[in-house]
């Protein structure tokens, strides 16, 4: 046998032992095959498709019925479309995208196998939170929102500083990080993936149906309202900080919680 | 320093009102191949999730080089190789990806070592023709193989492999033990199996299982020896009337089994433990005094697992 002396040991048992084999792990899955193509394709289809859609080819259509449209009509539409489909596509996007995460591998045994290792259950847990948002930052958020500035600074009419932009924009990561860490979370508790997408779908979608603003504030649920604001260059309600700063502490307390509870679980 | 590479007090294991292991009180010597025997449902997965950390004990304790199972496990777990029941890994991988990921977790370098050792860990289990094969498309023994591989590669001091030859057919069976042969050299092996004939052949020390609570646990010699039992077998022809009752009247014989059987006798003679050199020197010479019986075989009963593990799986049943 060849002599294990050769070999440098990892030494040492840090709460985050094992991450880098998980985390190469998980980054392979997003970048060494077709999976961050088809996501790029997927979101610049349809963000950017429907701005531009929005922003050259409706008024275009709008003028061939005789039909009135003025390009302020355009960059508005352009803009709810970007914006706020934005909010609940990458919402939904992160759902289907995570839900397996998890379970997937809780339900199959590759849990049981992966932390037969020296791996400590943190390092599991945060190298699917680390991989999966950087993956989803990048294609979700980072080539669709340059593309989608760049549209926007290409209209006659439009107005959109790049400080408005991203405000817009780190609204809509705001909401993405809390489905993202919310997926998380449920894929933790939950074996099976229709609680897990019954959950985040009805906070995705219930949650705005919600009449009582004093729960309302502290959720990320009326995100979708706030988010066109800033690129109409208005200015964020008062309101605004609370639901922000809310949904960020949620984000880190449903990390938190998952970490905690995946210590805890039995394989 | 003790000389148990496992060593368990009391463990136990409930799920509700289901005791899945009960009371568990057992040492794994350093070097054996220990066979964990027992039914299906007997608590061996249970045990063996127990000592890796996996799930943890209701109540006892449990140490593996010195280290606590449920305080410690971390260290534990950089020193020992597991093979769970059904190797699961992830189907996108190759062989050879699977066992460079597993090596992440245990070595950080230099790759060229690292690599030569994903290359033997390949040969010993016979799959550098398949290395670069997703897992995916693996057969159920080519999965075992790879199980076994991975399980090995931080060259354990103990390996826990979790019913290593079920799914196997007798060929893939043969190769997996022995790869078990090979590795015992280097490691401990405790491993649980439902197949007797494979504890037979390759098993130092062994310990039975049964509804969660130890039923036995020893040298398999002991054990096939009748654990402390003393047993003759006789095949005796002629009539065996007057013998049969000389034999009785021994002080040493605590009870003969007859059984007729193709015009000959067949006898069992079980002997009072501390009587066995006296059976011994005498049992044979009173057999072949009699002129009335021809002795045609003789000789000191040799158990066969099996025989051993009814008896005492049989016997557990009853005293419940």
């Amino acid at each position: 046998m060849t002599a294990e002396l050769n070999l440098q040991k990892i030494q040492g048992d840090s709460a985050l032992r094992g991450l880098g084999p998980l985390l190469r792990r998980e980054n392979r899955k997003w970048w060494r095959g077709r999976r961050w193509l088809v996501q790029v394709l997927i979101w610049v289809l349809l963000l950017d498709g429907l701005l531009a859609f929005a922003l050259y080819i409706l008024p275009q259509m709008a003028a061939a019925k005789d039909a009135a449209m003025t390009a302020q009509d355009a960059l508005g539409t352009g803009r709810q479309m970007f914006f706020g489909l934005g909010t609940i596509a990458l919402a939904i996007g992160a759902m289907v995208l995570l839900q397996d995460a998890i379970i997937e591998e809780k339900n199959s045994g590759t849990a049981e196998w992966v932390l037969s290792k020296p791996v400590s259950r943190t390092a599991f847990v945060l190298a699917k939170l680390l991989a999966n948002g950087l993956g989803m930052a990048v294609t979700m958020l980072l080539i669709p929102g340059a593309i989608g500035y760049a549209l926007f600074r290409s209209s006659d009419v439009s107005t959109i500083t790049l400080a408005q932009f991203l405000t817009s924009w780190g609204i809509v990561a705001l909401n993405l990080l809390f489905y993202i860490t919310l997926t998380l979370l449920l894929g933790v508790l939950l074996n099976a993936r229709p609680p897990l997408l019954g959950i985040t779908l009805g906070s995705l979608f219930g949650g705005t149906l919600v009449p009582i603003a004093a729960i309302v504030q502290f959720t990320p649920w009326k995100l979708g309202e706030l988010v066109l604001l800033p690129v109409m260059g208005m200015p964020l309600p008062p309101i605004a900080i609370t639901m922000l700063v809310s949904t960020a502490v949620w984000s880190i307390l449903f990390i938190i919680i998952a970490i905690w509870r995946f210590n805890r679980q039995e394989f | 320093m003790s000389n148990f590479v496992i060593e368990t007090t009391d463990l136990s294991k409930t799920y509700g009102n289901v005791t899945a292991l009960e009371g568990l009180s057992l040492q794994v010597p350093k070097n054996a191949i220990f066979g964990f025997l027992g039914p299906n449902g007997a608590g061996k997965t249970t045990t063996m999730k127990l000592l890796l950390g996996l799930i943890r004990p209701t109540s006892g304790r449990g140490h593996i080089f010195g280290h606590d199972i449920a305080t410690e496990n971390l260290a534990i777990r950089t020193r020992i190789g597991y093979l769970p029941q059904q190797p699961t890994f992830y189907n996108e991988m190759t062989a050879r990806e699977t066992l460079r990921f597993a090596a992440g977790f245990f070595y950080s370098g230099p790759k060229a070592q690292i690599e030569a050792r994903i290359e033997e860990t390949l040969r010993l289990v016979g799959l550098e023709d398949k290395a670069d094969r997703p897992v995916g498309g693996f057969s159920g023994g080519e999965r075992q193989r790879l199980g076994i591989a991975q399980a090995q590669i931080n060259y354990p001091d103990l390996l826990i492999l979790d019913e290593p030859a079920a799914a196997l057919d007798p060929l893939g069976r043969r190769d997996v033990l022995n790869i078990m042969e090979r590795l015992r050299a280097y490691t401990t092996i405790f491993y649980s199996t439902h197949i007797l004939d494979d504890v037979q052949q390759v098993s130092d020390t062994v310990a039975i299982l049964n509804h969660g609570r130890l039923v036995t646990q020893g040298p398999i010699d002991t054990l096939l020896n009748g654990n402390g039992r003393t047993i003759f077998s006789a095949t005796l022809r002629g009539d065996t009337h007057n013998l049969y009752q000389t034999i009785s009247r021994q002080p040493w014989v605590e009870n003969i089994t007859s059984l007729p059987q193709n015009g000959v006798t067949r006898w069992q003679i079980d002997v009072a433990g501390p009587e066995e050199t006296a059976a011994e020197n005498q049992l044979f010479r009173l057999l072949a005094q009699d002129e009335q019986v021809v002795v045609t075989a003789y000789g000191r009963k040799k158990f066969e697992l099996e025989e051993v593990f009814m008896q005492l799986v049989e016997g557990d049943n009853h005293d419940r």
